[in-house]
């Protein structure tokens, strides 16, 4: 193979060259996108810029930027929305990624409007730690029997059927 | 100067070999004193420089040349910025071109006319090369980096414009990728950063980016099955997998992880 051959000819050693060289890039792409969906998954608005790629929104993205008006098409267009948003809002901002929190204010949680008693509160809170009810009862120091009565009066409570349900919709709130 | 006629073949793979010996490099630093370490071999007796402009070739961010020049060029760096303009080349306006083809100084000017110029006078009095090919590999975000090739008392055959663009080619997708791999690694550490203020520690790199998908689908209310077909496993892979996070989190059950993902979002309102 003549040397003017490598060069044309596809498959040739640049692209071998660039294949060696890119895995390791690829392998960090994979995780940026992998986690941006995660956050995405609980409530933040995550845009990607990939070098050489083009913009990527997430669904929670899409979606605030679509209630905002526009859909931007690159990351300048982005930058330039997002600065009109207030700075509490925007939690990071550097070259390839922006993560901000969503416009739309949630649903006021039934947690806050609810009225839950002194013991259905700390039943919540160890739920929310992931206890089961044998674990509580000896926590609380009451029967099996009584820690579900008030796992149930808290179903009932917050309109909702199942502990995941419970701590994927009432995050603890910060304190 | 797309067919390199006037290489051999040899001479050709023994650049391959040299240039994927360099894949490994990962700052551009490091290459920089590879390729002028390893290139010395394949061009021995000529000084080869690495000149590393800002983008608007105002200032010389770094200058490397082979060991035998470097002693004699030390602290050069301010008067290079200031004289560059001379450069027979970057004064016709060339500078650009020379990305796409190899250069050749005395194409430009003569001998006599460079040992006047005041890049000759300040910088390569010192190197007493008069001979130079220029080329520029590859323009990156914030510099533009260029190889010259000098040479005392020969002038440059085509063979060597050829085989300083070969070299010149491969520099520039290496470098065009050590420069991308920056630009991610840069965004990793701020979402991991991110991610660290608002979960327990070590929870980023616990999770690799399958398992991270996982979760999100968990946390997006889709079924396990919708979850396990996007993945490309069976559904109870997908809860075997779920143990192993558990597992390797120290958490005693499925609430534990809901509730640990869950935080990750929590804290939205953590500045007000």
């Amino acid at each position: 193979m003549k040397a003017a051959e490598r060069m044309t000819q596809p498959g040739g050693f640049l692209v071998q060259l660039d294949d060696v060289l890119q895995l390791k890039s690829a392998r960090l792409a994979e995780k940026l996108q992998a986690w941006a969906e995660l956050l995405d998954a609980v409530g933040w608005c995550v845009a990607l810029t990939p070098p050489g790629a083009s913009l990527w929104l997430s669904e929670g993205a899409t979606r605030d930027l679509q209630s905002r008006g526009k859909l931007p098409v690159n990351s300048a267009e982005l930058m330039g929305i997002l600065n009109q948003l207030p700075l509490t809002a925007r939690h990071l901002e550097c070259d390839g990624v922006q993560i901000w929190a969503s416009s739309q204010t949630e649903a006021p949680s039934p947690l806050s409007t609810a009225k839950l008693t002194i013991r259905e509160t700390e039943v919540l809170n160890w739920l929310r730690h992931g206890k089961t009810s044998p674990e509580i009862s000896i926590i609380l120091g009451c029967s099996t029997r009584t820690v579900e009565t008030h796992v149930n009066n808290l179903y009932r409570k917050l309109g909702v059927k199942g502990r995941s349900k419970i701590i994927l919709h009432h995050p603890k709130p910060r304190d | 100067m797309e067919s390199y006629r006037e290489i051999s073949e040899t001479a050709a793979r023994r650049i391959d070999r040299t240039m994927l010996g360099m894949s490994d490099v990962t700052t551009l630093e490091e290459l920089e004193i590879r390729f002028i370490g390893e290139t010395g071999k394949i061009l021995p007796a000529d000084c080869l420089c690495w000149d590393n402009w800002s983008l608007d070739l105002t200032r010389l961010i770094t200058f490397r040349l082979n060991d035998d020049y470097n002693d004699r060029f030390a602290g050069m760096l301010d008067v290079f910025g200031e004289v560059v303009s001379h450069h027979p080349v970057i004064k016709a306006g060339l500078f650009e071109a020379t990305s796409e083809s190899v250069m050749r100084l005395s194409d430009f000017e003569n001998m006599a006319n460079f040992r006047g110029n005041p890049l000759f006078r300040e910088i390569y009095r010192h190197l007493d090369c008069h001979y130079q090919l220029a080329y520029m590999p590859i323009t990156l975000e914030d510099r533009r980096i260029a190889l010259t090739w000098n040479r005392r008392a020969l002038d440059f055959n085509e063979r060597e414009r050829e085989i300083l663009h070969y070299l010149g080619q491969r520099l520039g997708v290496i470098s065009h990728r050590i420069e991308e791999n920056r630009r991610l690694a840069c965004d990793w550490q701020a979402l991991s950063g991110f991610v660290s203020v608002r979960a327990s520690d070590g929870l980023i790199d616990t999770l690799p980016p399958r398992d991270a998908r996982l979760l999100a689908g968990l946390m997006k209310h889709r079924t396990r099955r919708a979850i396990a077909l996007d993945l490309g496993i069976r559904s109870d892979t997908l809860d075997k997998r779920l143990g192993a996070i558990r597992e390797r989190l120290g958490m005693e059950n499925h609430h534990q992880l809901l509730a640990a993902i869950r935080e990750l979002g929590n804290l939205r309102q953590s500045n007000s």
